[in-house]
Parts: structure tokens; C-alpha cells; sequence
């Protein structure tokens, strides 16, 4: 793919100047990136802020195979095969949500690691705080039960009195 | 009362669980209904007595538009893939050509998947998935999985894990009358496309 035209080739040096100058600027991490990349093969070659994206939609896709891991912590050879799939789809140009939907699409919801929020998936994103509320709500009113009911409590009902206590008392005064 | 109603919601919550817990997610296909991903690829070099297409030479699903497709995937250190290798041969032989066999080898060397081929004897249409690409257009799981794709390029239904002599029959019965069927199959005995379950 070596451009035959010599404006082409100026722009392949430019391009490949560009990036060894980036190359140079890139953090530790990028280079890690950088390092998968090579472990898929052949792929397509992303900018950096391509590549954050690819990494950020792997971390909400399940792998198939583990099931409790996103393809980004996974190894196997489904989510090697997906990673390159969502590079491919990032360099199409295509959307975060439109890669989603890609893979929606093709497994069912169960594919993205987040419901989506809609429908009886809402439940997961909704219960949560519901019950937050209302354990807070339960504790507001036991709280001020309690405070209306211990001061009242001590004021009404003096201690009850003991016959075998003033019993005592008299045969110890007795015995005295 | 109080009590009775506490229990009721504590047991409502538990089967709304055990529902999302045992619910069978990987046999459905969404797939199902909708136009059957396109995908293209070398065919390996014909084996066998009756080779139906040149070596080398690509296939296109849209080559087939048309004709019920039986589309499998399949690699050669899958065990279950060897249980169905005779019966899609098979059924390649009985109902072909009318009905296009399509085998598709996923994550696995071309040597290693020839060699295969010979072992079975398989003369339908066989090549390799390099990239991987069109084991994730069909959301697959793992291998063997096989697709049944309408004449009209829509796929009808999708079967998980080895065929049997009786799941194809009635499989071809449904695809050649355009019938959907549901996806059927036991996913116990699809082998994951894992790293770890690869011998090489």
C-alpha cells in the first residue's frame, strides 16, 4: 500500500514523522496499548484517542466465553476476535452507541456488562436507590418513635414498688 | 398481616433472582428473523472424491442467494465437531445441491483444519475464518455452533452445540418449507473459543 505518487510519499513521511513524534510523547500506557495491538496481528491503526475508545467499549462488553469478565480483561480468543472487530468498527467511523448496538445485534443485551436503561433493566439501576430511600425513610420513623416514646415512658410509670423489697427492708430494720 | 407482607415481597424478590439467575441467555440468537450477515472467505483446497469448488477460490454468502444455507461453524480441536462432522457430510450429500453446506473454520490452522477435512471426508463448501470476524457477526459462543439461513437470506434458526442425524433432518425440513424454528441445542456441549481449551 506504498502510494506510487511522490506527493503520496511525502505524505507517507509526514504521516509516519507525525507519528514517531507522538510515538515519543506517548506515556506508559499507550505503549502497553500499543504492545496488545501488535499481539492481535493485522489490524487497523487507531490514534490514541481512537484507541481509549476501543479500550473503554471493551471494558462494558461481556465476554462470551468467561461471562464475568469484560473482553478487556479477557484473553480468550472470542474477545481477541471482538477487540479487533471493535477497532475495525471505530476506523468505519461508526459511534460508541452504534458499536453497542453492533454487538447487541448479534448476542442480545446480555453482551453489554451494564444493562441498558430501559424497560425491566431499569429495575437493577432503580431498586438500588429505592432501597436506599427506603431504609432511610424506615429509620427517620423508628428514630422518632423511639424519642417519643422513651421520655414519656419514664415520666408516667414511676418504678413500680416491690412488696418483698419493703418487706426486706422492715426485717433488716427489725433484726437491727 | 405485617409479617405476611414482608414475606411476600422477600419472595417476590427471590424469583425475580432466581428467574435472572437460570434463564437461559446464549441459545437465543437475536439474530433470528433478521438478514443473515454477509461474510466472504478462500475456500481450502478441495479434499475428498467430489470437490465442489476450485481451490482457492472465495465464496460469498451472497453466492448463494437463493438456496437454503446450512451454515457451521466448526475447528479441528473441537471434539463435539468430530460427533457431527459424518452427519453434516451426510446431509451435504442427501440434500445438496439444493441446499448449500457451508463449513467455517474458527480460530484454528489451516494445516491442522485440512487435515481434518481428510480425516471426514467433507466435499462441501470449507475455509477458514482468519480474523474472526464472521464467528462475531453471528454472536458466536463457541464452536460447533450451526446457522439456518433461508432462501431469502434471513436466518430461520440457529442450533448450539453437535447435530444429530434427527435435529438436521428436521432442521431442513423447516428451512426448505421457510418455517423459523426455535433455536435449539445444548449448550453444555459447545466448547467456549478459549485459549485455554486449545491443545496447540
Amino acid at each position: 500500500m506504498i502510494p506510487a505518487s511522490p506527493a503520496g510519499r511525502t505524505g507517507l513521511v509526514l504521516a509516519v514523522l507525525a507519528s514517531a513524534v507522538l510515538g515519543g510523547a506517548s506515556t506508559a500506557q499507550e505503549a502497553s496499548t500499543g504492545a496488545a495491538q501488535e499481539a492481535l496481528g493485522p489490524s487497523v491503526t487507531l490514534t490514541p484517542e481512537q484507541e481509549a475508545r476501543a479500550r473503554e467499549i471493551e471494558g462494558a462488553l461481556r465476554c462470551p466465553v468467561c461471562r464475568s469478565q469484560s473482553i478487556r480483561q479477557s484473553r480468550s480468543f472470542m474477545a481477541e476476535d471482538m477487540k479487533r472487530r471493535i477497532r475495525e468498527l471505530i476506523a468505519e467511523g461508526r459511534s460508541d452507541d452504534e458499536i453497542h448496538d453492533f454487538f447487541v445485534e448479534r448476542y442480545g443485551p446480555w453482551i453489554l456488562l451494564d444493562p441498558p436503561k430501559r424497560g425491566f433493566n431499569l429495575a437493577a439501576w432503580l431498586l438500588p436507590g429505592a432501597a436506599v430511600v427506603a431504609g432511610a425513610v424506615g429509620l427517620v420513623i423508628a428514630a422518632r418513635r423511639w424519642a417519643s416514646r422513651s421520655p414519656a415512658r419514664a415520666s408516667v410509670e414511676p418504678p413500680p414498688a416491690s412488696p418483698y423489697l419493703d418487706r426486706l427492708e422492715r426485717e433488716l430494720e427489725e433484726t437491727e | 398481616m405485617k409479617r405476611f407482607l414482608l414475606l411476600g415481597v422477600l419472595a417476590a424478590v427471590f424469583a425475580v433472582l432466581a428467574y435472572a439467575l437460570t434463564r437461559e441467555t446464549t441459545l437465543a440468537s437475536p439474530l433470528i428473523g433478521r438478514a443473515a450477515p454477509g461474510f466472504a472467505f478462500s475456500l481450502f483446497e478441495p479434499v475428498g472424491a467430489d470437490p465442489v469448488a476450485p481451490a482457492g477460490s472465495r465464496l460469498a454468502l451472497s453466492d448463494l442467494a437463493g438456496k437454503p444455507v446450512v451454515l457451521n461453524f466448526w475447528a479441528s480441536w473441537c471434539l463435539s465437531c468430530r460427533d457431527e462432522a459424518a452427519v453434516l457430510e451426510t446431509g451435504w450429500r442427501r440434500y445438496g445441491p439444493d441446499v448449500a453446506f457451508v463449513g467455517i473454520a474458527v480460530n484454528d490452522e489451516p494445516d491442522a483444519a485440512r487435515a481434518f477435512i481428510a480425516r471426514y471426508g467433507k466435499t462441501y463448501f470449507l475455509g477458514p475464518d482468519q480474523s474472526g470476524a464472521v464467528a462475531v457477526d453471528y454472536g458466536l459462543y463457541g464452536v460447533p455452533e450451526t446457522f439456518f439461513i433461508g432462501p431469502d437470506g434471513r436466518v430461520l434458526a440457529r442450533h448450539v452445540g453437535p447435530l444429530t442425524h434427527e435435529d438436521l433432518d428436521r432442521r431442513l425440513a423447516d428451512l426448505t418449507a421457510g418455517r423459523a424454528g426455535r433455536a435449539t441445542g445444548d449448550p453444555d456441549l459447545v466448547t467456549p473459543l478459549d485459549r485455554g481449551d486449545d491443545p496447540r
